[in-house]
This record gives C-alpha cells, structure tokens and sequence, in this order.
C-alpha cells in the first residue's frame, strides 16, 4: 500500500515536473518587496542576505529529495548539492545556517500564508491556489537552457 | 609519551564519534549540532603527514571548536583552537612533542543595521583576499597555505569592521580599524597594535574581485603598509583564483611582493586537482643574513578527495625554486 | 607473731559482680521505664511523623513528575518542527511527534498543540472532547485533567507566538503513583475525581495532606495499621529482655575470666604473703607466666620476698657476728679484769687480742714511732698521785685478719680497758699500801704510846698514893692520872680499829646463850644506868644459842647500851630481839638527845662525836661497827631527829 502511495507521488511529481508549471519563489503578500532578481534570491538562499526592506527575511526549504528543491538548486541556486553542502559547511565556519526545511509544498504555502517575511519556492499552481505574491519565476526552458 | 597515546587514541575516538553522523549526510546534510534555543556548537580537526628529503613530520596540526548563534539582528561567533597539539618530526633527530593549549581564534559580534550595512565588533579574518577568510585545512583547497596569506598582511584583527553594501548588487565596502592590542595574538602572524584596513568585493559577471589596502603597526613599533589584489573566477568544473599583494616595511627599502595563481579543476565531486603557482619577494626573519630580501618560486600540484563535504584527504606536491623545502605532504582534515 | 587483722568481708570478685550487676539493672530499669512509660507516646508521634514525611516525600515525588511532564513539554515546544503549527501542520509531522511523545510517557497522557485561535492543529489523540478556549493558567484543572499549558514561539522569530503546546494529565494516574504495603495505606480523596480508598481493617493511625497548587482540591491520606506501629514498642522489649540475659550471661563469663585472670593472682599473692608473715619462710615464690600488670605483680613481688629473705639473713649474720664480737669482748674483759700485774694485763691483752683478731701480728712497745697499716691502742694511764695522765707505751696491730665493724671504737674501748685494768691495779697496790702503812702507823704508835702513859699512870698513881702533896697538887696530879687513862682508853680504841682494819682480831667461835650474855652485861652496866637515873628495860629472855664470838658480841653490846645510857639524860632504855629470816636483830630504843639526820650519815667514821656530844673517843660506834661486820652482821641507827630518841639495831648471824 505505502510502495504504492510512494510510486503515485512520484509518477504524479515527474508528471508536474514535465507538464505543469514552472517554479516560482513566493511570498506573503505583505513581504516587503514585490520581486526579486535571480542574484538576490541566490543571496537571500544563501544567506548572504538577511535584511530586505528592513525586515528579516526566512527563507523555506523543501526536504532534501523533493523534487522541487532538486529543481531549484538546479536552476536558482546554479549549485551543485554537492557544492552547495560544501558551500553550507563553510558558513558554519562562519557563523551561518542553512535555511529552515518544511516537509510539503503546502505546508511552505500555509506557511507563507501566516508568515510575512518569509519567502519559499514553490510551484505556480500552489502559490496561485493560496494566494502568494509571486515574486520571481523560473522559466522551465529558460533554466535549463541557461545552464 | 603517554600523554600522546592517550592524545592519539582521544583523537581516535573522537573521528569515531564524530564519523557517525556523517551518515544521515546524504539524507539533509546539516552541520553542527544545536545546543540551545539559538546556539550551535561545531568543530574541525586536522593531521597533516610532511615528507622531504630531510625531513618526516607527523603532526596533529588544529583542533577548534566553535560556538556561534544568531537572533534577529546580532549574529555571534567564537573558536577555541588548539594548534600543533601533536608534533612528531623526524628532522636528523627525532622529536616529539604535545600541547593542548587552546586560544581564542575567533570572536566577534556582528549586527545588522540595515539591509545594507553591518557592524563586527570582536576579533575577526581580516577581509583580505579569499584564502585568509576560510583558513582553515577543511576548507581549503591544499593543505599548504600561499606565502600571501602568512607575509603581507595581519589575518587576525581585533576590532571594528564596517561592511557596507555599495548597491543593489551587493558590491561591499569594508574598513577594518585596529587601534588596540590583539584579544589573543597566540595565532595572528603579526602582533599588532594597529590595523586600518579597507576592502572592496566587486561581483562581476567575469568573477569576484577583491582590493585591499592598509596599514598596521606592530608592537615592536614596526609599521607597514600593504594593498592586495584577488580575483575569483568560479565555474562549475574549475575555480581560479589569483591574490597578489604589495608591502612595504619602514624597516626596509625593498618593496616586497607576492602573487599566486592557481586553478582548481573538479574531477567530479569528489575529487579535486590543484595547480597552483607563487612567486614571491620577502625578508628573511633571521637576524643573521645580511641581505635579507629574497626571491622564490613555488610550484605546488595537489589532488584533494572528499568522500563527504565535511571530510578532505589532500595530497601535494611543493616544488621550490630557491629554498630546500621541496616536499610531499599529506592530510586528513574534517568538520563537525 | 604478727597480728594481721585481716578482714575481707566482701572479695573483689563479688565488688565487680556486683557493681556490674548494678550497671546492668540500672540501665535496664531505667530504659525499660522509659519504654514503657514514653516510648508509646514518642512512638505514635514518631510514626505519625512518619506518614507525615512519607506523605510529604510522595507529594514530592509527584510534583517532581509532574514538573518532569512539564518539562517535557517544554522540550517538545521548543522544537523547531513546531514552526508547522503556522502551516496547520499539513504534513502531521507535529501530531506524529505527540503521539509517539505521549506513547514513551505513557500513562494516558494527552498531547495537543493549537493555534492562536485556540484550534487544536496537533493532537496525539483524536477527539479531545474538551474545548480550550478558557484555557487561562499555565497549570489548571479541568474535569479529570490536570492541564499543562505551554506557549509556542515561531523558532526563527522569538516574538512570534505561533501556538500552545497541551499536556494533558488524567488526574487519575496520581494513584498509580501511591504505594500500598506492610500495613501502610495511602489514597487520595478528592470532589472533583473518584480515588479509590483502599480497604482499612483495624485501628489506624491518619495523616492528610493537602497537595501543592493547583492540585490544592486534592488530599493525599496515609495511614497506619496500628497494631503494626506499635510493633516496634514490643520488639523492643522483647530485645531488650533478651540483651538483659545476654548481658548477665556475659557479665558471669567476664567475671569469671577475671576471677581466674586477675583475682585468682591477687589471692595467690594474698595468701602467699599471709603465709610468710605466719611462717616466716621466705623461701615460698609465686608462679606466674603472665606479662600484664598482675604478672609484674607477681614478679616484683618475688622479688620483694627474696630480697626481704636476702635482708633478713644478712642482718642474722651481722648479728651473730656482732654476738660474737661481744662474747669475744665480753671474755676479753672478763680475763683482763683477772690481772694481777700491769705486766699481766698488757700479756694477757695481746693474748687475746690475737685470738680475738686472728693475727699474731700484736705487739707491745714504748717506742713512740708511727706504724703503717696498723692499728696503734695507746694505753694512757691516769696516775692518781700526780693527777696528770701518763702514757705506758702502744699496743700495735698488723692487719687484723677479723674484720669488726666500727673498728676504732672497738679498739678504742679495748684500749679504755687495759687502761682501766692497769689503772685499777695500781690503785689497788696504792690502797693495801696505804691501809698497810695506816696500820702499821696506828699500831706502832699505839704501842710507842703506851709505854709513856703507863709511866704516867703508874707515877701520878704513885703520888696519889704517897700522901706528900697539898690538896692543890693533889688535884692537879689528879687530872693528869685522868687524862692519861682517857689517852690509853683511845689508843686501846685505835688499836683495836686498826686490828680489826688489818684482819689482826682473832675470832674464837662458840655457842653461847644470847638472852644469858645480855643479862651479863645488864650487870655490869645498870650501876652506870642506876647513877644517872635511866632505867634499862630487858625484853630479851627466854633461850637463843647460836655460834659467835662471845667475846666480839659483849663488846659490841656493851658499847651500844653504854652509848644509849651515855645520850639519854633520863628516862627508859628498851630492849629486844627479833629473828627476820637467818638475821637475828637486838633492839635498842632509849629516849634520849637523838641524833640530827645530817648526822647519821657520819655517825660510823671513825673519830666522829656528833654536835652537841663532845666527850668520849669517838671511836665506839666505829669499833662496834667493825666487829658487827666480823660477826656477819651490821649495825643500823634511826633516829626521827634531835630530841626525839634513837634506835639502834645490832643484827648479826650464827656461824
């Protein structure tokens, strides 16, 4: 039963992946600014940023094998995960943590929903669903052609 | 002696303890562990294994750990490092010896004052070039460190450091001021008393530029200037960078120089390749040369593995055009 | 023998038997009285004090539970997966960490995490039926929950209250937490939840405490069974009894031990003693092979005992020499008073000095020189005549082989003797000379004198007779006829002292009649009595022969009547004779002059008259005196004073 749970998610992710919409980095309506360049969102992931408009900005992971994340990390970020926990490793010298991890596309939503200056990245679908201002989008082709 | 096999087999266990949770890494890797409500603990380690013609050293050469937290607006960070805890040389005669006196490396607070500028009050890397603000073997892309970082200019200093973010690019502006004794000198290659300091970090689309220039005193009333000049290309497979610097000392009329260029190359994820090369004019420390100026070229050629992002095992090769130091060394280095 | 006055009424034995026996009942008495009369208040108050702490230490132990549950919570709320309580927790990742929380707590216990609208978002068990909307307190009850409320801030902003986290407690469960044995119950009672009581047979004994808050409507109850409380008291008494024995069992062992290790020395010593003091055997030693005090005892006392015999002997031997030396010089003097001769004591002293001394190395000499090593006796000779001491030479000793303590002295007196010895003989030779040559005086002048006054008697007689003279020439002639009779009359006296003085009196012993002779003599001097008017009264009769000299004895009587008769003007002379034991003794009382006491002294030397009587010779008394002596007997007088008359007594004795 669970296998079987487990093998639709992924045939349904793959088939968002494919098909549906492209991923975009979304917010509050409330947060502070309404759209962001790619650098800044690199900044703000990589916690180079911490302040916009005056507010503290939480950026929202997705766990480690969502397929979302994988997408981001691929055409935000332009990271390998490799480098990325390697980049992760050298802020802990510095003093810096990695961002928060939430385990579900809606629970980022809900979340962002509640939390203003908090950003998450997510498909356009969902934020659309619960209402986010969008503030960046990652063209499917765009990203991949770009790398 | 039996303070090193007890040191040897602490360490020992330490790796064990410290290699467990390097398993859950490929699941979401994180770092450190939490200790408090905002505060996290960590550390590093590093062995290093040196051979020359002359020369066999097995050393245990850093141990730290940090302390670091973070609220809305202050970040805090502190490092207690222990260096050369464990030497053992095989020079013409054999030597061994143990410390464990550890010393603040590190210590400072950094506050937030708005999205573009920030204050560090503490001891802190100076904000010159990119080796010297992650020092550490872990880190680093060879075990040996460039002449750049130990000869022009102090790596440590206690004070103020203003970053201030030019535009919406994030260029930053740093000045660095140190009018007082270091915190703890144990570790900084210069004692000093002074240190103005003033750094520009441009992100060009080319790379990351870096320009420094300053000035530091120290407490033997010695007083320098120096300006440095880093560039950082990073690419997926490569990473190149070249720091070079100018210095001057009142003591000498000679201009001393330094500059490094080196490639890294990823093989893949795992395993690295390094060429790097120096080239460099400075003074030798010795009271009793006369000419105290002198020139070197050094070719160095590593291959650095990381099995996981916190672990390196680095070998290399130095090759000197002037001094006998030609050498093979070795490490192992990992973080927690 | 010695007189011990030994008393032992009570023995050291029984001193310690007893004084332990006292310690033991003392104590005994004293705790059993306590017991009895205190131990079962103090008892009560103790076990209540008892409950009392158990019920203190239990409420302890569920506060401490309830704060361990509370921290818990606390630790749950602090996790930074509550950060999905903003996001309605649409993973369930908070509901999945309360269940499995409350599944390790076990106990029922509830978990519930809701949001700032008071809508449970988590909850490790569905259907939580209570509402929390009125939840105020951090702690607080409600129905049969006891309700940990603890607030949820957002992880990355500690500003943000995102939440509470909700612990809740079935009141129920503080039950499982009591503990019921041995007689101990404890349950809760409470309005708000049904404890169970347990089943209380029997008297108890109760405390009640009133939980902290804000469990403050709940009573926590711990009681004892009281037969079990005071099963102590009984305990005790019992051990108590059982010690007592122990004790007296014990005391008897050590007593015995002591009888045997300390006592018994002491009495063996005490009778050893007794028996040395009674016998005077110091040879009796005592055995001990003890090394404590008694057998130091012991030993000293051995000690003690053989240096007393060691004492005793030597001071035996030191006497007995002494005994000796003193017999030796008891002899010495003993033979040296023997001689005759100055030449004779000196002999006999070296004589016996040398066996006296054990040497042969004595001799006598007048050499004055000093000798080494050898005792000098100088023999120093008071010379009477010349009145001065004079030195007859030195007796010296070599090497006395006789060792006599206090040397010095003893030849010092050795000396003092042969000194006495010579100096005795000498006076002795002086006086025979002396009384030779007064004898010899006293006779030759005697006989030189009579011849004269018998010229001078017979001359003057003849002028008497030839009737040629005047009356005046007559008379004249007359006092010197007189007067050469009373000089004849002395020197017959004298004569006969001195033949008397020199043994010259021949003694022609034979049996006579005593009363016969006095009347004899009565005869011839109651004319002379008669002319001066004293009566002489004889109360002598009857027959008493015995042997003497008639001769001697008339003299003797006549003498002393004519004295009585010469010294009593007038009045009554008494006479009479008494035998007392071998003494016959005459009597002779007159009433006369007396005689003053100073005078008695004197009264027989010779020539001596008395004071107030100044005729006669004055030897008579003298002569009677002496030849009383030569008939074994003596002459006695008394009389009380001048004037008061005199007795004379005249005893004398049978050959």
């Amino acid at each position: 039963m669970k296998w079987f749970v487990k093998l639709f998610f992924i045939l349904s992710a793959s088939f968002l992946y494919m098909y549906a919409d492209s991923l975009v980095i979304a917010a509050n309506r409330n947060f502070p600014v309404d759209s962001l360049n790619l650098k800044t969102v690199q900044k703000i992931y990589l916690d180079k940023i911490r302040f916009l408009g005056g507010k503290k900005i939480l950026p929202i992971n997705l766990p480690y094998n969502h397929f979302l994340r994988k997408k981001f990390e691929n055409s935000v970020l332009k990271m390998k995960r490799f480098e990325i926990e390697r980049y992760w490793l050298k802020t802990h010298y510095m003093g810096h943590r990695p961002p928060k991890v939430l385990k579900s596309q809606d629970a980022v939503a809900s979340f962002l929903k509640s939390i203003d200056n908090a950003i998450g990245y997510l498909e356009k679908g969902t934020a659309i669903k619960y209402k986010l201002k969008i503030l960046y989008e990652v063209q499917n082709g765009k990203s991949k052609s770009k790398k | 002696m039996r303070f090193c096999t007890k040191l040897v087999s602490n360490l020992l266990f330490l790796l064990l303890s410290l290699f467990l949770p390097l398993k859950s890494i490929s699941d979401d890797f994180s770092e450190g562990y939490k200790i408090g409500d905002n505060f996290y603990t960590g550390g590093y380690l590093s062995t290093e294994y040196e051979k020359s013609d002359e020369k066999e050293a097995f050393l245990v050469d850093d141990l730290a750990f940090l302390l670091y937290g973070e609220n809305d607006r202050w970040d805090f960070v502190s490092e207690f490092e222990a260096k050369n805890l464990y030497i053992k040389q095989n020079l013409p005669i054999k030597t061994e010896e143990s410390n464990l006196n550890f010393s603040i490396e590190r210590i400072y607070l950094t506050y937030y004052i708005d999205d573009y500028k920030t204050v560090t009050i503490g001891k802190f890397n100076s904000p010159v070039g990119f080796w010297n603000i992650i020092p550490i073997n872990v880190l680093r892309d060879t075990t040996s460190s460039p002449y750049i970082v130990e000869k022009s200019f102090p790596k440590l200093t206690s004070g103020i450091c203003y970053r201030y973010a030019l535009n919406e690019n994030f260029d930053f502006l740093y000045i660095t001021l140190q009018n007082n004794e270091d915190i703890d000198s144990s570790y900084n290659n210069f004692k000093i008393k002074k240190h103005y300091g003033i750094t520009l970090e441009l992100e060009k689309t080319s790379g990351i530029f870096k320009i420094s220039g300053g000035y530091f005193k120290q407490r033997d009333n010695k007083e320098s200037i120096y300006t440095v000049f880093a560039f950082r290309k990073i690419e997926p497979n490569y990473t190149f960078t070249i720091e070079s610097s100018l210095n001057k000392i009142d003591l000498y009329s000679t201009i001393f120089y330094d500059i490094y260029l080196q490639h890294v190359q990823n093989l893949n994820e795992h395993y690295y390749l390094i060429a790097r090369f120096e080239k460099f004019r400075t003074y030798k420390d010795d009271i009793f040369t006369v000419d105290k100026k002198f020139e070197e070229n050094i070719l160095t050629l590593g291959l650095t593995y990381r099995p996981y992002p916190n672990v390196a095992i680095k070998g290399e090769y130095n090759r000197y055009s002037m001094q006998n130091n030609d050498k093979w060394l070795f490490s192992f280095s990992f973080m927690f | 023998m010695v007189n011990l006055n030994l008393k032992n009424s009570i023995s050291i034995q029984t001193k310690i038997f007893l004084t332990f026996l006292i310690i033991i009942f003392i104590g005994y008495g004293i705790t059993f009285f306590y017991i009895m009369k205190y131990e079962n208040e103090i008892l009560i108050d103790k076990e209540m004090k008892k409950l009392e702490n158990k019920a203190e230490q239990t409420l302890f132990e569920l506060k401490n539970h309830l704060i361990f549950l509370k921290k818990e919570a606390a630790f749950l709320s602090k996790l930074e997966i509550m950060d999905d309580i903003i996001a309605k927790d649409i993973d369930k990742r908070v509901s999945n960490l309360l269940k499995k929380k409350a599944q390790d707590l076990g106990e029922n216990i509830i978990f519930a995490v809701i949001d700032n609208n008071g809508k449970i978002v988590a909850s490790s068990q569905e259907n939580i039926k209570l509402s929390f909307s009125k939840l105020k307190k951090e702690e607080e009850i409600i129905q049969n929950f006891f309700i940990i409320t603890i607030p949820v801030t957002a992880s990355f902003d500690s500003n943000r209250h995102i939440g509470k986290l909700i612990l809740l407690y079935p009141l129920k469960n503080l039950e499982k937490h009591l503990k019921n044995n041995e007689g101990i119950y404890s349950w809760i009672t409470s309005d708000i939840v049904d404890f169970k009581k347990p089943e209380i047979s029997g008297e108890t004994l109760e405390v009640k405490k009133r939980f902290f808050a804000p469990l403050q409507n709940l009573i926590l109850h711990y009681a004892v069974d009281k037969k079990i409380a005071l099963e102590t008291v009984y305990h005790v008494q019992t051990l108590l009894n059982i010690v007592f024995l122990i004790m007296i069992l014990l005391t008897s062992i050590f007593i015995f031990f002591i009888s045997k290790n300390l006592v018994l020395p002491i009495k063996s010593l005490y009778e050893t003693a007794h028996y040395i003091i009674k016998t005077g055997d110091y040879n009796k030693e005592i055995y001990s092979n003890r090394q404590d005090e008694i057998g130091n005892l012991t030993k000293i006392f051995n000690i003690l005992i053989k240096k007393t015999k060691e004492s005793l002997d030597s001071i035996k031997a030191q006497s007995k020499k002494y005994e000796e030396s003193l017999i030796d010089l008891i002899e010495f003097f003993n033979t040296i008073t023997k001689t005759e001769s100055k030449y004779d004591t000196i002999t006999v002293a070296i004589r016996e000095l040398k066996r006296l001394m054990n040497t042969q190395d004595i001799f006598f000499t007048t050499d004055k020189s000093e000798f080494k090593n050898a005792f000098m006796l100088n023999i120093d000779v008071k010379n009477f005549k010349e009145n001065r001491s004079e030195n007859l030479g030195t007796i010296v000793i070599h090497n006395p082989a006789n060792q006599i303590t206090n040397l010095k002295r003893f030849y010092n007196s050795i000396a003092q003797m042969i000194s006495l010895q010579i100096e005795r003989i000498s006076l002795m030779e002086e006086l025979k000379e002396t009384l030779r040559a007064k004898s010899s005086f006293l006779s030759a002048m005697s006989h030189e004198l009579k011849t004269p006054i018998g010229s001078i008697l017979s001359l003057s007689q003849y002028l008497l007779t030839s009737s040629k003279l005047d009356q005046n020439d007559l008379e004249s002639v007359s006092k010197i006829e007189h007067s050469a009779n009373h000089l004849l009359q002395i020197i017959n006296d004298i004569l006969t002292i001195a033949k008397a003085d020199s043994g010259k009196i021949d003694m022609n012993i034979s049996k006579i009649d005593i009363p016969q002779t006095i009347k004899e003599v009565l005869d011839i001097l109651n004319p002379l009595a008669e002319s001066k008017g004293v009566k002489i009264i004889n109360d002598i009769k009857g027959e008493l022969k015995i042997n003497t000299d008639p001769k001697l004895f008339k003299i003797v009587i006549i003498n002393l009547i004519s004295n009585a008769i010469k010294f009593t003007p007038k009045g009554d002379i008494h006479l009479s004779l008494k035998k007392e034991k071998n003494d016959y003794k005459i009597y002779i009382k007159d009433c006369g002059i007396g005689i003053d006491k100073e005078d008695i002294k004197y009264i027989f030397d010779e020539f001596y008259q008395g004071k107030i009587y100044k005729s006669g010779t004055g030897l008579g008394l003298a002569i009677s005196k002496k030849f009383a002596a030569l008939l074994k007997g003596d002459i006695i007088v008394h009389s009380e004073g001048v004037g008061k008359g005199t007795t004379t007594i005249f005893v004398f004795n049978s050959f």
